[in-house]
Parts: structure tokens; sequence; C-alpha cells
């Protein structure tokens, strides 16, 4: 039943033109963490289901080509549905790339949305901080994995900052403790 | 029986071929390939070999005394070439070029020669692995539709600047699921990255039945078998096996530790925690097996283990060992619905990935 479902999958596919095609939406939130900066990467590897509907839905007139307006307004979105604070308070976070496969390619079950936000920080040493993010955006699939990253200035010494995945929710708490 | 199953999907493998590499492309676009921007120093010190070394240097030369000059220059690298360095990936040769000599073009002699060297760059076990990989595969030849560059045949060796006893250089050997990247400085080595894992994990070899990955996937389900309750909670993230971190195009990433820590395990859970690391190093040399077990140990307390997947089913949950020195990922990949025939292995030291405090230049 797998092959089969593998093979009908292959005959839409031109080869080559997506390396890796995938059944499912699969969605991850990258937040890289330091004391001078927060970075928080969003990627979408769109599935052979439901990439040509994920196309059809960031297109919004429709003329077969996103452009920056129709990608930045969809990086908006995210970002709307994304709750990212630092000591309780939200962090405004800039947008600073944006990379969206093409048609064919996304409909082909290939190709990865990325979007790239960043913020300053300036986190001193010798107090702990709390950082939480929580993605909600289930547009295109239900759920995020989100998996943090530290830059050097945050793990170069003592304990390094505990994470905890809050229970059915695609949410993280991280407590930096004081150095 | 599971073998079988396999078969059957192997046969339509090369008309799949798009779906094989699994979820660590998910989010990379298609292969993803390390870059290593490394500055070399021109100021190594290296300290005096000891014997391990001066055998490894030795097996090294007799198997390129082997080799015609026009395979021996496609075989050695200059030592700041970062590019062979980082050539190195969990993707078939078809998508991810390999750098150097391909084993399918070696001799027989040639091959004796390259076997022995292996056998003094890893142990019994990671000779017996690096063969259990090419044989697995060797299963994959012959599938119907577009055609790729699987089997035994398509592993390639290289050096990254010419084996010596009183300079750094590196040691080089892999193909699809399998990256051996050994970084040699005097009488120490760095075994960062190494890639290992398999496709299928169940085969036949030499007359017996092998999965591939037995020993560390029975010791990482132990270990979790060995905690209480609490320390459960802690180390059991997600239901679902997520996607690996680690693989090419990680070089310098710092993933989080999370899990259960080995401050919080008794000295009996340690010894099962360090039992799933030894099942990972014991394929390096008896030397560097030593001085990694060594190191990860006496940092056990600051060592984290995270699980994310099923209970009790062999192969089919992805954990990760956090340590200051030591990283290592299991994770299972879909192939035709079976998890479990399908891993990708990563093993990093975040400090020393490619020897570099031994080899980088200071800024």
């Amino acid at each position: 039943m797998m092959l089969r479902v593998l093979a009908a999958m292959l005959i839409a596919l031109p080869v080559g033109a997506a390396a890796h095609p995938h059944t499912t939406v699969n969605q991850q939130a990258e937040l890289s963490l330091g004391r001078t900066q927060v970075v928080l990467t969003y990627l979408i590897a769109p599935s052979t289901r439901d990439g040509a509907h994920m196309f059809e839905h960031l297109d919004t007139d429709g003329d077969g080509r996103l452009s920056r307006k129709e990608q930045s307004a969809f990086a908006g979105e995210l970002l709307a549905e994304t709750s990212l604070t630092v000591d309780g308070a939200p962090v405004e976070l800039t947008l600073t790339e944006l990379t969206f496969p093409d048609r064919k390619t996304m409909a082909a079950g290939g190709g990865l949305i990325k979007v790239t936000a960043r913020k300053g920080l300036a986190f001193d040493s010798a107090t702990k901080h709390d950082v939480a993010l929580e993605v909600r955006h289930n547009h295109f699939a239900k759920g995020w994995f989100l998996q943090p990253y530290y830059f050097p200035d945050l793990i170069k010494a003592g304990t390094p900052p505990a994470l905890t995945r809050r229970p059915g929710s695609t949410a993280i708490d991280i407590r930096i403790p004081p150095n | 029986m599971r073998i079988k199953r396999y078969t059957l999907a192997a046969l339509a493998i090369g008309a799949i071929l798009a779906l094989l590499a699994g979820a660590y492309a998910a989010f990379h676009g298609g292969p993803a390939g390390e870059t290593v921007g490394l500055d070399i120093s021109n100021k190594i010190k290296v300290q005096r070999a000891d014997a391990t070394t001066e055998a490894v240097v030795s097996a090294a030369k007799a198997f390129l005394d082997t080799l015609s000059k026009t395979q021996r220059d496609a075989t050695v690298y200059a030592f700041d070439d970062n590019e062979q360095r980082a050539r190195w990936s969990n993707f078939p040769v078809s998508f991810v070029k390999r750098g150097g000599i391909k084993r399918g073009d070696l001799n027989e002699a040639q091959k004796t020669a390259l076997d022995a060297l292996l056998a003094k760059v890893l142990s019994a076990q990671g000779l017996r692995n690096a063969h259990l990989q090419m044989a697995a595969d060797d299963m994959l030849v012959g599938g119907s539709g577009p055609s790729a560059d699987f089997g035994s045949a398509f592993y390639y060796v290289s050096f990254v600047g010419e084996p010596a006893n009183d300079k750094p250089w590196m040691f080089q050997f892999g193909g699809h699921h399998l990256a051996i990247n050994t970084t040699f400085a005097g009488p120490q080595a760095s075994f960062s990255p190494m890639l290992t894992g398999g496709q299928p994990l169940s085969i036949k070899y030499q007359g017996q039945d092998v999965y591939i990955t037995r020993e560390e996937t029975e010791a990482a389900q132990a270990f979790l078998d060995g905690l209480d309750a609490g320390q459960k909670k802690a180390a059991i993230r997600g239901s679902e096996p997520i996607n690996l971190l680690l693989g090419p195009g990680e070089y310098g990433t710092t993933v989080a530790p999370e899990g259960v820590r080995g401050a919080d395990l008794t000295d009996r859970q340690k010894e099962l925690l360090l039992a799933v690391v030894k099942a990972r190093i014991d394929h390096f040399n008896a030397r560097d097996y030593e001085a990694k077990l060594s190191v990860v140990r006496e940092a056990i307390d600051d060592t984290y283990f995270a699980w994310w997947g099923p209970e009790g089913t062999r192969g089919a949950a992805y954990y990760r060992i956090t340590a200051p020195k030591l990283v290592m990922e299991y994770s299972p990949q879909q192939l035709g619905g079976d998890l479990t025939e399908h891993a990708h292995s990563m093993y990093r030291d975040p400090a020393n990935d490619y020897g570099v405090t031994w080899i980088r230049a200071a800024k």
C-alpha cells in the first residue's frame, strides 16, 4: 500500500525538480538565543498532498508567483501568531530573510519556506532571565516542533539554561541562570 | 519476515529515490552540505605520536603505497582544503559528491590495505559496522526507476593532509549513511563529525540475521527502562520521533541540552547512560574510545538524555545525548512507513569538531 502511494507520488514528481517531497507538511521553528541577540527561523516543508493548496493560500493575487508583498504578508501572519517574550515582555522581531519555493516545487511537495526574524538583546549575566516562545500558526498543519539553539555567549560558563516544553502545546520556556 | 518485506521495498527503491533521504532533508530543501570556514593555524604544535597513531600512519602509508600516482593524487588533499574536509553526507553520492577514490575502483590488494587501515582507525566493532552499512547499501542496488549510486562500490576514501606522526591530518571514509572523519594530531584524534546508521537495518550478513544498530538501541531502551517515573517524565520529550538536528550543514551549531540530567541519576543509571555512549564510541580505536569515555564520564553530571517516540519498539524512537564534549543523536527515518529500518546517527564533539582545538588559528 505504502509503495503504491509512493509510486503514485513519483508519477507527479519531475525527477530532480524537488529532491525530497514530503507526504506531510512539516513545521519547525528554531530559536537561536544568545545574550545579545535572538533569531527565530520558521521552516515549513510543503507536502505532496497540500503543497498546491499552500501555494494558493500564499498567492493572494493568483498570478502564479509569490511577490515580496505576498511573502511578507505570510511572514506577518506567522509573527502575529507567535508569542516571544523575554522576562515577560513581548519581543518585537524584525523580518530579515524570506525564502519561498516556486509553485511547481511546492505543489510537488518539495522546497522549503524559510522565514527568519531577529532582535537584539542585552542580557546581563548577573540575573536570571526567562524566555518563552509559542507558535500558534496552524493553517498548514497542526503543531510545530520548537527547537532552541544557543550562541556561545550563553553557555560558555556555568549551568546551561533549563528548557521546558509545555505539555499539549507548541510552547517552550527557557530559564537562563545567572553566571 | 522483516527482511523479506524490506527486500520488496528495495525493488522499488530507485523509483522512490527522491523519498529516501528522510526527514533530515525536510528542513534543508534537499541535500544539505556542510560548510567549514576553518582558518587553519600555521603554528600547529603536535605532541609526540604514540603507538596507536604510529600504527595508523603506517597503515595509511601502506594503503597509499598500493595506489597508482593518479589514484594517489586524487586521494590526498591539502590540509587546508575545507571543502574536502566538509564533504560528507547521509545521502548517496548521486546527490552529494564525495572526494577521493571510490572503493569500487580499488583492486583486491588495495581493498585489503584499506581494510587494514580502517582496522587501525576503528575498533573491530567499528570496522564491522562499516561493513554492515555497506552490506545494507548493497541491498538497495538494482531497484527500478531512476538510477542512483547505491552499494559498497560507492564509498570513498580520502585524506586531508598527508598521514604523518608529527603533523595533523584527516582520514575520511564514507558514502551513503556512513561518514568517518577522523582528525589525527600526534597522540590524539577527533572522530567528530561521524555519521552512522543505515538502511535497511535488518540484514543478513555472513549468514547471520543482524540488526545493525541493535547494541545501541537496546542500550538506550535499557537506560530508559531503568529510570523512575519522575526521571522518565523528564527524559521523554514527545511521543513522535523528531528530525535529526546535527547532520551535515550544522557545523558550529550548539543544540540546547534537554531531558533528564546526569546529576539526577543514580550511579547505576549513570552506568546505563554511559552504556549508550559506549555503544556509539566503541567504533573508535581503543585509545580514542578510552579517551572519549573518560571525558564523558567526567562530565556525566552535566550530560542530558532526551527521547522522542514510542517506548519498547526497537529503533522507532529518536534520542539524543548532550554533554559538554559529546552530542549523539539516533534519528529513525521514514521509509515505507517503517521507521525501524532506516536511521541516521550523528556524533559530534561540539568542542572539537574536525579537531578545531588543535588546528584552528588563534583569533
